[in-house]
């Protein structure tokens, strides 16, 4: 929830949530206890403590007259248990100098703290109370609201911000993902408390919850500080009623969202796989790496450095649970759009025609991917973050060794093909660009 | 709070290689990785008038080729090996990075010698280099609170190289030239001036030898430039007008040097104010009033100054809301010292984020880097937590009262042109 706006990098990153790290998470203990909440832990001898609580619920679980709802919970988990009353929580965490934060996404919302260790059973304290008990003050509901419809402007400045929402909505005529995580301003505005309530006795269930610990702290001893912490936690999970919410995709849409920028920016989405599908998965991550991860990547040599068509460069295929879109974003002087375009799609398509990958381009992709895992998985929020992910997604936190195995066996024949299956389809275009 | 894990240990000492390089070594097997950091003493804040960003453009025009490389090939060389390699200038030095897996440290370390010693710059990639940082400037821009920060920065410092953005101007940008560039990589590239910092999972004895037959010394025209102390802005007040939903603001102060006795306790000054979710503008601002999303007190510190801001970004019929609590808060911190828990609370977590920000070798690196070219030593990573804890509610107040006086402000606010209007003079 905290937002350092003292930085302003020339190159934005274009990564939506997705974790892409690397390493095999040996020595890992998991249980799940008698209430249906799974624990998971792995020691770390590095002297802090990471606790991460992950809520399969996010804004896939909303209908147009909820959206929001995710998020906007997330913030009020903050506002107050009643043991620890309103502004005590983040005293209590902060005065152990703990750090801690949350975030919502389309499929899931997870909580994370990270102590030194000595302190854990303290950030156990706060952190498991304000996950069962949270206070949802109606006085902190309403004054909330106006913070949530604040960082909704804030969104609308950001040209990036504004155009991945848009692009998410542009994508699919219907489906779980075509809303917003932060809702719109009509949506957050029109939520009430008895909605929330609701919503948070639905989801925030043990049996729809995964509770990580990684760090400086035996993992048996981590399972049973966290059976105590949660000791009698038995609410049932109840989702709403599943609606018809199967992603259909739209075809050949092109929006303009007309700023006071002076780049333009560019998105170009294709349907892409959901995670089950797990060998189009991670043959679309290999083929997005080829086409658009980094300096060297096909995207970035022929329409930067050799067309100089745009100014920067990227296409991202960020996994969620349900089918996804495949994107490439790119910024650019407006007049360059047209050629820009033109050119993606030949390139795109040239890899499963007539410039099929290289052998050498495929070994650099599986090596950027395993490379990324590793480094990502470095801190201990890294690690829990990829635990998490992949046991709310898959309902496995091994599923990334899985992951990491099966990279290797991905062929051209594979990457070819996904790019037929996926790719070749007309995709979708949003601009921001300058009014 | 417990000591610093991760921080340098009692062995551990700068060792002079042959050929003059300076090099600390931090060997750790707690994963895989290897990160070196190069420091080079060429501070971005040398930059005469006309040439901001210069030193920043020279570090990205490296990684565009080497005598033995064109730019496609470098790129993929260190992506083959799933390395990041980079460098950059910062205000007070420069610093060239790489972080990679242990297999791969010597096919990196290599590259990154190269990067560093045979540079091409090819006038073609000098244009597009060119094109390239002028499209990040306007990115930076279209951001709206970056934007405001950006002009914030430039004012406060009073056109000094610690206000103006590493990435430099447009209208500077525009005129750069090849011999710009050659000339500063001539002048300030002497593998014997460098400090090299490495940790993770290596073995200093060949990262010794790499080092001492990679990079040879060399005659260069290296003079120590000394930077000037800024002269910083009378107190100011200006809006600005874009087409933007929301108003920004932000109102700071000069403040000290990273060298200053007073620099702890500015540090804290800043936690109590507005970084945790408990602080004042968090509480007040936004918790309380429902004003902001974003709200916080953020602040730099150099070789020779620095600042403390309050910033937070507000519905534009909020903004006068927003500037009287602000000020407010820093009027308040003035008149009465931290009460004992509010202290605490703020000590304990710069020192709780500096322990957790300390996971990574490249943070390592970075941290016991940055500490030695500022010349408080490598070792100030060890004292840091005891210098934190160290601050009294009293040293706070002090600070606050000799810092806190009046304030450069700069507001965005909506509007159809791009214009500003000096609010006070």
């Amino acid at each position: 929830m905290n937002l350092n706006l003292f930085t302003c990098g020339g190159n934005y990153s274009f990564k939506l949530h997705k974790f892409v790290t690397n390493g095999s998470f040996n020595h890992l203990i998991t249980q799940r206890f008698e209430s249906g909440l799974t624990v998971i832990a792995r020691h770390v001898p590095n002297r802090v403590v990471t606790l991460d609580a992950w809520v399969n619920a996010g804004s896939a679980n909303e209908d147009d007259e909820l959206n929001g709802v995710s998020h906007f919970l997330e913030h009020m988990l903050f506002k107050g248990t009643a043991k620890y009353g309103v502004g005590e929580l983040d005293k209590a965490v902060t005065g152990v100098g703990g750090v801690w934060n949350a975030g919502t996404s389309k499929d899931y919302t997870h909580y994370y703290v990270t102590v030194a260790a000595p302190f854990v059973d303290t950030a156990l304290d706060a952190i498991s109370d304000m996950l069962q008990n949270p206070l949802i003050d109606s006085g902190e509901f309403d004054s909330e609201k106006r913070v949530i419809l604040e960082e909704y402007r804030l969104k609308q400045d950001n040209p990036w911000g504004a155009l991945f929402d848009e692009l998410y909505e542009a994508s699919f005529v219907r489906g779980p993902y075509r809303r917003s995580v932060i809702g719109t301003f009509e949506s957050v505005s029109g939520l009430t408390r008895g909605a929330m309530v609701d919503y948070f006795e639905r989801y925030y269930a043990p049996a729809n919850m995964t509770f990580i610990v990684v760090g400086d702290i035996e993992p048996e001893l981590a399972v049973a500080k966290t059976r105590a912490a949660f000791q009698g936690f038995n609410r049932p999970h109840r989702p709403l009623a599943a609606r018809n919410d199967t992603a259909e995709y739209a075809s050949g849409v092109a929006r303009v969202i007309p700023r006071d920028v002076q780049e333009t920016y560019a998105a170009i989405a294709f349907p892409a796989p959901a995670i089950r599908e797990f060998d189009d998965m991670l043959a679309l991550d290999v083929a997005a790496t080829i086409l658009g991860e980094g300096r060297s990547s096909r995207l970035y040599r022929a329409l930067k450095e050799d067309m100089r068509l745009v100014n920067l460069v990227a296409a991202g295929f960020p996994t969620h649970r349900q089918e996804s879109i495949f994107y490439v974003g790119m910024t650019l002087e407006r007049g360059k759009l047209d050629a820009a375009r033109t050119e993606t799609l030949r390139l795109v398509r040239n890899m499963a025609g007539n410039a099929p990958p290289t052998e050498a381009e495929l070994a650099k992709a599986k090596r950027i991917i395993r490379n990324s895992y590793c480094f990502a998985t470095e801190t201990n929020t890294g690690q829990s973050g990829v635990l998490g992910y992949y046991q709310t997604l898959m309902g496995s936190a091994d599923f990334v060794d899985k992951y990491l195995q099966s990279l290797d066996a991905v062929t051209r024949d594979n990457t070819m093909a996904v790019v037929r299956r996926y790719l070749s389809r007309e995709p979708n275009m949003v601009v921001v660009e300058p009014k | 709070m417990p000591d610093n894990a991760f921080a340098a240990d009692a062995a551990m000492k700068i060792e002079t290689l042959a050929g003059g390089m300076r090099a600390l070594m931090a060997p750790s097997d707690m994963n895989n990785i290897v990160a070196l950091s190069c420091y080079i003493p060429l501070p971005g804040a040398i930059e005469r008038p006309g040439e901001a960003g210069l030193v920043s453009f020279t570090h990205r025009m490296l990684m565009r080729g080497t005598s033995s490389l064109g730019p496609a090939e470098l790129a993929t060389a260190i992506a083959s090996l799933g390395a990041s390699v980079g460098c950059d200038a910062e205000q007070d030095f420069s610093c060239a990075h790489m972080v990679c897996t242990s297999d791969t440290f010597a096919e990196t370390l290599r590259l990154l010698a190269d990067i560093l010693q045979n540079p091409s710059f090819e006038p073609e990639e000098i244009e597009k280099e060119r094109q390239s940082t002028i499209a990040a400037i306007r990115r930076c821009d279209d951001d709206k609170p970056a934007f405001a920060i950006k002009r914030f920065m430039r004012e406060l410092y009073g056109g000094h190289s610690y206000g103006l953005p590493r990435m430099g101007v447009k209208e500077t940008v525009s005129e750069f030239r090849r011999d710009q560039a050659a000339g500063i990589h001539e002048e300030f590239f002497d593998p014997a001036r460098f400090l090299v910092v490495c940790a993770g999972n290596f073995h200093p004895g060949e990262a010794r030898a790499m080092l001492e037959s990679l990079f040879l010394p060399r005659q260069t025209r290296y003079e120590p430039v000394e930077i000037p102390a800024p002269a910083y802005a009378q107190p100011y007040a200006v809006q600005l007008r874009r087409e933007c939903e929301q108003a920004f603001l932000v109102a700071g102060y000069p403040a000290c040097s990273i060298q200053s006795f007073d620099y702890p306790a500015v540090r804290v000054l800043r936690g109590v104010l507005g970084e945790s979710m408990s602080s004042r503008f968090f509480v007040e601002l936004r918790d309380k009033r429902g004003l902001a999303y974003a709200t916080g007190c953020s602040g730099g510190a150099y070789l020779h100054g620095g600042h403390l801001a309050g910033y937070i970004g507000t519905k534009p019929e909020s903004l006068a809301e927003a500037r009287e609590g602000m000020m407010a808060e820093f009027d308040r911190i003035r008149r009465e010292p931290p009460a004992a828990d509010e202290l605490d609370r703020a000590r304990n977590h710069i020192i709780g984020k500096f322990l957790i920000d300390h996971q990574t070798n490249a943070q390592r690196t970075g941290y016991l880097g940055d500490y030695e070219m500022l010349g408080l030593g490598f070792a100030y990573d060890e004292k840091y937590p005891a210098l934190i804890g160290g601050v009294s509610a009293g040293d706070v107040l002090d600070a606050a009262r000799k810092y806190i006086t009046e304030p450069v402000m700069v507001e965005l606010v909506p509007g159809k042109e791009a214009s500003d209007d000096a609010m006070m003079e």
